[in-house]
């Protein structure tokens, strides 16, 4: 496989948002068609680059064949081929149901697709500047379709998520500055090497720097001091738009793992201690959280906060063992989450735009929308059918501290909880519909959730070889050398030397 | 040199800090501009600061950044440039919205609850 092929990801989403933006002179449903058919071809490519870097293990493209100080790397390995999957699949979900939903603006599927580009070079850089870009990319086009969903809410909530997110990216530069003071490059791999040949006044502002970094990717994975701005915006989206924002807490912590690993090594051990009682805090807060939701958005938003806590916890831990469970985790949440957000739209779509869990008087919802919020309902709470509870075990069995175990286990019984008392809320606990309403509650959209139930399920059945990827995933993201080796093997020609 | 700059720097970045902090939209996108034009400065002077080095290569000097200055940082600023001027260009834009659908232009969302439910 060439190795250029690393750049489609990027470049697929961006050709395709280009276009859909200025297409508007196609029919809706033209428009519709070509975003759903770009997000399955992007979903197509990631599973064949997660075939591909299962296979080959970490590989590393660089752009232009420029030298790795000056030029962009993209790296592929197990880890990111695994985010670029669960990415595809969450695109084509959103596509989908913003196929079904007929909510949404002229230009919402070429925002959709740039948010798509955002996220893929988010997993794929391997430049530290790049992966600011990326941020900035997904970003703008995500305060877009937050807004994009119209309402007082929205607003509201919008200006509070885009002013965290500005303030985020501003820390995000000034590391990047001290960074690139110190080191003269910002390449994570080079950096890697860099840091150990530092002189001390110049580690300590590395270590500055890297308190920066931590607190940026914090914000974006919602970790507990910076995690208020989630549940009001993304409660605030339509069910697409959340759908896929299930993903974006997954950059920060993906970029957590991969920065600290790649770039500080050892160094990062002291932050990772201080992250793991964050995570767990993070992880207590959105079980709480979600018992405490008025309605099925916000305690979906919750859900979220949890599964980013808990998947800071493995994280944190940093054994091989705890990070692939950590993998194997994240994957499954992201989806049931994301299935969650696309039925609490259903139940508004229904309901005439509330989704209160305690809506006396509201009809009932048709029995295949009840037994999919079931289902979705189990699914984020992991209980045994669900791959979350495999891979919540096996985190269990590898964190050796002790605290992990009474929070982890006290956060997933309140969550449960919650989900069953918000079951019980909606499904039941209502009185007689008015007559002339009919109980309706799939108008259209009800293949996007059916195919994340399919998926899902797929997933239970096949925990054993999805472990197995995860494993490797986790060897690879824990190896600091393997992107410097990758990237020392990737063939860099000669450039010719300046014309004198 | 270096002391002006950073003193330019942390002027500014006080300065930017304290109008974020500040309850109105306008005051807000005021702070984030001067923040970003802090931060600019900041990337801009860790390139190491010189007088009179261009970075375009000339004839029997040699390429190396002790003849020349660090093209790449300037490059970074550029980026850096062109994003925040799009981000405010956002963030004025969503002000201005919901300056007209909330009637206020405050950002703290005090009323958040009562409002929309």
């Amino acid at each position: 496989m060439n190795s250029h092929l690393l750049a489609l990801p990027i470049a697929l989403p961006l050709l395709a948002g280009a276009l859909l933006l200025g297409s508007e002179r196609l029919h809706a449903s033209t428009r519709r068609r070509l975003s759903l058919l770009a997000s399955a071809c992007g979903l197509l490519l990631a599973l064949r680059l997660l075939d591909h870097a299962l296979e080959a293990g970490t590989v590393v493209s660089a752009m232009g064949n420029w030298p790795t100080r000056i030029g962009i790397v993209l790296v592929l390995d197990p880890l990111a081929a695994l985010m670029l999957c669960l990415t595809g699949v969450l695109g084509c979900v959103a596509a989908l149901h913003g196929v079904n939903a007929d909510h949404d603006g002229a230009r919402w599927h070429g925002l959709l697709q740039f948010q798509l580009m955002g996220l893929n070079g988010a997993f794929l850089t391997g430049d530290l500047f790049n992966l600011f870009v990326s941020f900035e990319v997904l970003l703008i086009s995500s305060y877009g379709l937050l807004l994009a969903s119209t309402g007082r809410s929205s607003i509201r909530a919008g200006v509070g998520y885009v002013l965290i997110n500005l303030a985020g990216s501003s820390v995000f530069l000034v590391a990047l500055a001290l960074v690139y003071g110190c080191a003269g490059t910002l390449n994570m791999a080079d950096l890697g090497a860099a840091l150990g040949q530092m002189s001390p006044k110049q580690q300590a502002l590395m270590q500055v720097a890297g308190a920066l970094l931590m607190l940026v990717f914090a914000i974006k994975a919602a970790l507990l001091p910076l995690c208020f701005w989630l549940p009001g915006g993304y409660a605030a989206a339509s069910g697409a738009v959340a759908a896929l924002f299930a993903v974006l807490t997954k950059v920060g912590l993906y970029a957590l793992l991969r920065v600290g690993s790649t770039v500080y090594g050892s160094a990062a051990d002291d932050a990772f201690a201080l992250l793991l009682p964050v995570g767990l805090a993070t992880l207590a807060l959105g079980a709480l959280g979600a018992l405490a939701a008025p309605d099925l958005g916000r305690f979906a938003a919750h859900t979220v906060i949890t599964s980013a806590g808990t998947g800071m916890v493995a994280f944190a831990i940093g054994s091989e063992a705890s990070v692939a469970a950590g993998i194997s985790y994240l994957l499954p949440s992201s989806l049931a989450s994301a299935l969650l957000f696309l039925l609490a739209d259903q139940l508004r779509n229904m309901r005439g735009g509330s989704d209160r869990l305690q809506a006396f008087g509201a009809p009932a919802p048709a029995a295949a929308l009840k037994v999919m919020l079931f289902v979705a309902l189990l699914a984020v709470s992991s209980v045994p059918p669900f791959p979350g509870f495999l891979a919540k075990a096996l985190l269990l069995n590898a964190s050796a501290a002790i605290v992990v175990w009474p929070i982890l286990l006290g956060a997933s019984l309140v969550l449960l909880l919650a989900s069953m008392r918000g079951f019980a809320m909606i499904a039941w606990k209502r009185s007689a519909p008015p007559p002339g309403v009919a109980p309706d509650g799939l108008r259209g959209g009800w293949l996007a959730p059916v195919l994340l139930i399919a998926i899902i399920a797929g997933m239970s059945v096949a925990m054993a070889p999805l472990y197995r990827i995860a494993e490797m995933a986790a060897q690879s993201a824990l190896d600091p050398s393997a992107i410097a080796n990758a990237q020392q093997r990737a063939t860099i020609l000669p450039r010719p030397p300046v014309a004198p | 040199m270096e002391l002006l700059i950073s003193l330019c720097v942390g002027t500014l970045a006080a300065g930017g800090v304290y109008l974020l902090l500040r309850p109105r939209s306008f005051e807000v996108v005021l702070g984030l501009t001067l923040l970003s034009y802090a931060i600019n400065l900041l990337i801009f002077a860790m390139g190491r600061l010189s007088v009179d080095r261009a970075p375009i290569l000339r004839d029997g000097v040699a390429p190396t950044l002790a003849n020349y200055a660090d093209p790449l940082p300037q490059a970074l600023v550029l980026t850096a440039i062109v994003i925040s001027f799009a981000m405010t260009a956002v963030l004025i834009v969503l002000a201005m919205r919901a300056h007209a659908q909330l009637g206020s232009d405050r950002v703290d969302a005090g009323d958040d609850e009562a409002g929309d439910r």
